[in-house]
């Protein structure tokens, strides 16, 4: 479904991303994992055009999209949150979610009739904000939201999208262990069809929902494989898994 | 639930059956200050599209409204077409060159957008400035207003054409609110939001502001088409800097991200500076210290202010909303 063939990208002499290639089938669910500093929200960038890759091909479901540019990508399927959250802050959760809904249903030409007549648009809203937990909160000001929810909204925009590939950057950063809890079960309860690409840090996420797993070091790809096969991996545990889990 | 009677049209039916009213005893003073405003309202709400909706700061707007304004001058007096179709093909001229001036500004942000829009349309000024065919700084006499006869009435009377540009303001309100309450209208205030968000989103950012940068521009030559008829001439000064400046300023004190916002701002700065230049030379400190006065301390402008009172005086739990 997601095929990144040897992906580099420098900022001046610093080499961010070296020769990384991964490849998500159909439905799987793969993360990508490493110290801070690694390369990881790099290689997000690199996939979704946010940043041009020096070199390295990019192709998702069988269309290359190594030189499309970001919008372009998001159409043609990679739905990504990010790792700081980046909301629309002056509207309601609700209309957070209808603006994506609008989005992916290309909606923006229509300048004739009144937005609140999608009735469409509201029913995908209210659909994404049950799937990340916000019901209860569709009127709430982004800005009056509490952290916790502001991370489930950055997930859910990048669901309204309605991804082939779904990309989330450290869903958890900066949450408490009840949060990330709920963010645990969130990320599990989606439909099993959608593949997923997921950065992360804690490792009860990883291991918990996702089925194969890249460790970036450095800017290149230390290991590759299974969960089990990393988490058995020799290298891995000493470079970086050691502080994580023992 | 919809909601169709938002204070924003309440508001503005209420300023238009006024001006309407107003007209019929105003004198000929007053009728002429009414269209003077009614065309500085088109002008600002123009503007506002472009300042408020979607956070593209223009301080060259002045050139739509000289190259609508001239657009019909030209015609008129130079071609002998007729007014009706010299005010058509003044908005599609203005909508050509923002489309061509569009195509590059828009990627530019900030002050870059700022600076840019500023030089261009000093560029404009400068050719007509010197254009002896069209005829340069003493600019162009002799435009004629649109003919009215087929409705029995006589545009050169104040009152008629009054009337005429309070009823095109009140159409061009109507047109724009349609506009920016519908999906379209919705992008530009989601990229005016998070731009970079759009575009993740998979919304092709440029296009939209391409877009409304055009119909900006269009509606700018509207106003500078009936700029041109109301005062019969035309000449550089339509386009120079300063005008683009006080419109901005228009688009700040009434309050941007609404059009009623620019409609009050165009009216209470042309009423000041009116009234303030024929009490004292230091008018323009004046106004300048009532601009500062209503950034500090009316940052949504006079009717974003009111307008913000009264949604919480209605409901103070209830949160802010966006569609106003
Ligand atoms: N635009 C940029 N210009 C220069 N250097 C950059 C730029 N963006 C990232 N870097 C550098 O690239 C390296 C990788 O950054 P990146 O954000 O991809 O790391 P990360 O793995 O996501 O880290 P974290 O876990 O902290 O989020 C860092 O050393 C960073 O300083
Ligand atoms: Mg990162």
């Amino acid at each position: 479904m997601l095929k990144a063939t040897s992906l580099n990208k420098s900022f001046g002499s610093l080499v961010v991303t070296d020769n990384v290639s991964l490849h998500v089938p159909a439905g799987g669910r793969h993360a990508v994992i490493g110290p801070n500093g690694a390369g990881k929200t790099t290689f997000f960038n690199l996939l979704t055009g946010e940043i041009k890759a020096n070199s390295g091909q990019v192709v998702i479901d069988g269309q290359d999209i190594s030189s499309a540019s970001p919008d372009a990508r998001a159409r043609a399927g990679l739905g990504r949150s990010f790792q700081k959250n980046n909301l629309f802050m002056e509207m309601t959760v609700l209309e957070n979610l209808a603006t994506a809904s609008a989005v992916a249903m290309q909606l923006g030409k229509i300048f004739w009739k009144s937005f609140q007549t999608f009735s469409a648009v509201r029913q995908a809203a209210e659909e994404i904000a049950g799937l990340v937990n916000l019901a209860d909160v569709l009127k709430v000001p982004v800005k009056n939201l509490s952290y916790g929810h502001q991370r489930q909204l950055e997930v859910g925009l990048a669901l309204a999208t309605r991804p082939k590939v779904l990309m989330l950057d450290e869903p958890t950063s900066g949450m408490s262990p009840e949060e990330t809890a709920v963010m645990l079960k969130l990320i599990s309860s989606l439909p099993r069809t959608l593949t997923i690409l997921i950065i992360e840090h804690d490792m009860e996420v990883v291991f918990g929902v996702t089925d194969r797993i890249t460790v970036l070091d450095y800017g290149s790809v230390l290991v590759e494989g299974t969960v089990e096969e990393v988490r058995n991996s020799e290298i891995v545990r000493q470079r970086y898994l050691g502080e994580a889990i023992s | 639930m919809k909601n169709y009677f938002t204070l924003e049209r309440v508001t503005a039916l209420v300023i238009v059956v006024s001006c309407l009213g107003f007209v019929d005893f105003a004198g000929y003073y007053g009728q002429e200050l009414i269209a003077e405003i009614a065309i500085l309202a088109i002008f600002a709400m123009s503007l506002d599209l472009l300042v408020g909706y979607t956070g593209l700061v223009s301080l060259g707007h002045a050139a739509f409204l000289g190259i609508g304004a001239y657009a019909t001058g030209i015609l008129t007096v130079h071609m002998g077409w007729n007014v009706a179709s010299s005010m058509a093909a003044g908005v599609i001229m203005a909508g050509l060159i923002a489309a061509i001036i569009g195509a590059f500004v828009v990627r530019l942000g900030g002050i870059f957008f700022i600076m840019i829009t500023l030089a261009l349309s000093q560029m404009f000024y400068a050719y007509f400035l010197k254009n002896r065919e069209f005829g340069g700084d003493d600019g162009m006499p002799g435009i004629p207003r649109l003919d009215l006869e087929m409705f029995g009435l006589d545009a050169s009377d104040p009152a008629i054409f009054a009337v005429f540009t309070v009823i095109v303001a009140a159409l061009v309100f109507v047109l724009l609110d349609l506009i920016m309450n519908s999906p379209f209208g919705r992008y530009l205030l989601a990229i005016h939001q998070n731009e970079n968000r759009m575009r993740s989103l998979g919304a092709p950012i440029g296009l939209y502001k391409l877009a409304i940068f055009i119909v900006a521009g269009m509606v700018a030559g509207l106003a500078g088409s009936m700029q041109a008829q109301h005062m019969g001439f035309v000449s550089p000064d339509a386009m120079f800097w300063t005008v683009s400046g006080i419109v901005l300023i228009m688009v700040i004190v009434g309050g941007t991200g609404t059009l009623v916002g620019a409609v009050v701002g165009a009216a209470v700065v042309r009423m000041m500076s009116h009234e303030l230049s024929s009490l004292t030379e230091y008018w323009m400190m004046y106004m300048g210290l009532f601009f500062i006065g209503i950034v500090l301390f009316a940052g949504d402008g006079i009717y974003g202010t009111l307008a913000k009172y009264w949604h919480r005086a209605r409901d103070p739990k209830a949160p802010q909303d966006l569609a106003k």
